[in-house]
């Protein structure tokens, strides 16, 4: 088998021929990572908890509150902290509001209102459209490439968690598989696949008699090539997790951790999250998804509308954030303080009263709730206008609006990355920007937020 | 969903197949690209899923490995038909070699059901088909 010249093998070298005059210097380029060393970095958090909130939820029915003839009686509005917070809706993210614990922003804004495209864009930080659109990581995985040199033994998890990512999930993009979200549906029993449904004798025996008849193919260099040798490392990951109490017991939780948490699969992310950034098993970034926010319609139907995602989102985030802040940290404060969290739609909805089918149609001004990780709480940044209907006051060194590349440049920085790298190890060679410069504007950490 | 394209959240109703799906990266057609490079999460359905183990058992009617037991008692013969039904090649001398006191150590059922799924993992299958 050794001495024949397969298909791949024949290609690579026939194609050196046509080629090879540029094949080499880019295999030397590919090594280069270039950034801006003096950009200031903020390093203040160690995780970040990214909840995306697919559908776009209406901003000024959360965290732009306006208050008009639509205002449904029972949202209470009420002002903490100066803040003015729809306190019937969002009661428990009220009472972390009134501890100081997170901060809004309101001055967010989005180029485009379709969501498949702005859900990618979040999670990209730019444009799915541009020419590395279709190469980009998410940001999780950028976040767990960089994190991955910080990896002590013992921490097993990939460092790129999502939990309930659903359809709209961003992956590694050009980035090694390893990298790649791992995502779970998390519920109290704990999730799939970390044993063996034959039991953990039977697979034990199985898995030694698969390393046996395997090992010609489970070497390096691999006849598979990378991805031959990337597959055997993932089977080695996954055999490390599986069997190992830690890591069974970071996805379980008790039913008065779910019930406290609102009982419902928003509530189990957020409690899987807790308990992973508790454990400190090697995820860095944890992405959870909540949608149910596209309320085109009776969007102040009981119990239904904006009611039901309004209702997970605050006791689910709320009990999150309670818990962290009353965790320990490594450095002396608490799991809070070391871990950022951001919580925004893909865009927002319109404004003043409601459209003929009871509901709030796609806008592109937006609010976020951030938290955590350095930001100092319970403040507000940016202003609307009066009606809501634009961005008034940035509120921000850049004088414009926050879109979605800031806010990754935010958590870039945060988390000590230097925001500015750019990758020349891309398969398209045009280098790979953290965040991208070409653009009309450029992203950049809303430091604002920290002091 | 009526009249409109199959869903690429399909099937809905068997979420462990779902699942495995999505961790093979089917993408939704949309904006989130169909992929082929592998993850640890791969990993773990193919070692551990009822997907795959479904398809091992010899007690799961019309499983393959049911309906060659109930053909042959030859463990050489129920060797060369795994290997040629799951990676399209003979057993090597090597492999043919390893399996056979296996399946005289086990017998015949758990030996069957144990090489199915080596083969199922094996390096050659999961890159060759």
């Amino acid at each position: 088998m050794e001495s024949i010249i397969d298909r791949r093998v024949f290609f690579k070298i026939a194609a050196t021929g046509v080629t090879g005059c540029f094949v080499s210097p880019m295999r030397l380029f590919a090594q280069t990572i270039t950034r801006n060393s003096q950009a200031r970095i903020l390093g203040t958090a160690k995780n970040c908890i990214y909840v995306l909130l697919p559908g776009a939820p209406s901003q000024i029915d959360t965290f732009d509150l306006r208050v008009g003839s639509w205002t449904p009686v029972n949202f209470a509005p009420d002002t903490i902290n100066g803040i003015d917070w729809p306190n019937g809706l969002l009661p428990n993210l009220g009472g972390q509001l009134s501890l100081n614990q997170f901060s809004i922003i309101r001055s967010c804004q989005s180029t485009a209102l379709v969501h498949p495209l702005l859900q990618n864009w979040n999670q990209i930080a730019r444009n799915p459209t541009s020419a590395t659109g279709k190469i980009a990581p998410n940001i999780g995985s950028v976040v767990a490439l960089e994190m991955e040199p910080q990896r002590r033994s013992g921490q097993k998890l990939p460092g790129f968690v999502s939990l309930n990512g659903g359809g709209s999930l961003a992956g590694p993009g050009y980035f090694s598989g390893k990298y790649a979200p791992f995502d779970v549906a998390p519920n109290a029993g704990g999730i799939a696949n970390l044993s063996n449904p034959e039991g953990q004798a039977v697979f034990a025996s199985r898995y030694n008699m698969l390393m046996a008849a395997d090992a010609p193919l489970r070497i390096q260099p691999s006849r598979f090539g990378s991805a031959g040798e990337e597959m055997a490392d993932f089977y080695s990951f996954a055999r490390t997790m599986m069997y190992d109490p830690a890591i069974t017991n970071v996805f379980r939780f008790s039913t008065a951790d779910q019930q406290r948490y609102g009982n419902n699969a928003f509530g189990n992310a957020c409690v899987t999250a807790r308990n992973l950034i508790a454990a400190d098993l090697g995820a860095r970034y944890i992405q959870i998804s909540l949608g149910g926010w596209d309320n085109h319609q009776n969007i102040y139907a009981a119990n239904a509308g904006i009611y039901r995602p309004a209702s997970q989102l605050d006791i689910g985030l709320a009990s999150l954030i309670a818990d962290l802040a009353s965790i320990p940290g490594s450095g002396g404060g608490t799991r809070l303080d070391e871990t950022l969290i951001v919580a925004k739609g893909e865009f927002g909805r319109t404004v003043g009263n409601i459209t003929d089918r009871q509901g709030r149609d796609h806008y592109f001004v937006h609010s976020a709730l951030i938290a955590g990780g350095g930001v100092r709480g319970g403040r507000v940044l940016g202003t609307t206008t009066p009606d809501a209907a634009y961005v008034d006051d940035p509120g921000w060194s850049e004088q414009r609006p926050v879109y979605a590349e800031d806010i990754a440049a935010t958590i870039y920085s945060a988390l000590g990355i230097n925001y500015t790298t750019v990758r020349h190890d891309d398969p398209l060679g045009r280098g790979f920007e953290y965040i991208p410069t070409s653009t009309g504007y450029v992203g950049k950490p809303i430091e604002e937020l920290f002091q | 969903m009526g009249d409109e394209f199959p869903d690429t959240r399909e099937p809905r109703t068997n979420t462990s197949v779902a699942a495995f799906l999505n961790a093979f990266g089917r993408g939704d057609r949309d904006t989130t690209f169909r992929r082929s490079d592998a993850s640890i999460l791969q990993a773990l359905n193919m070692l551990n899923s009822a997907f795959v183990s479904s398809r091992i058992h010899q007690n799961n009617q019309g499983s393959h490995v049911a309906t060659l037991l109930l053909q042959t008692a030859d463990p050489g013969v129920i060797i060369y038909d795994l290997f040629a039904t799951t990676l399209s090649r003979p057993p090597s001398d090597r492999e043919m070699a390893m399996f056979l006191p296996i399946f005289q150590q086990q017998g015949n059922r758990v030996a069957a059901e144990n090489l199915q799924w080596v083969l199922l993992n094996k390096m050659d299958f999961l890159f060759n088909y």
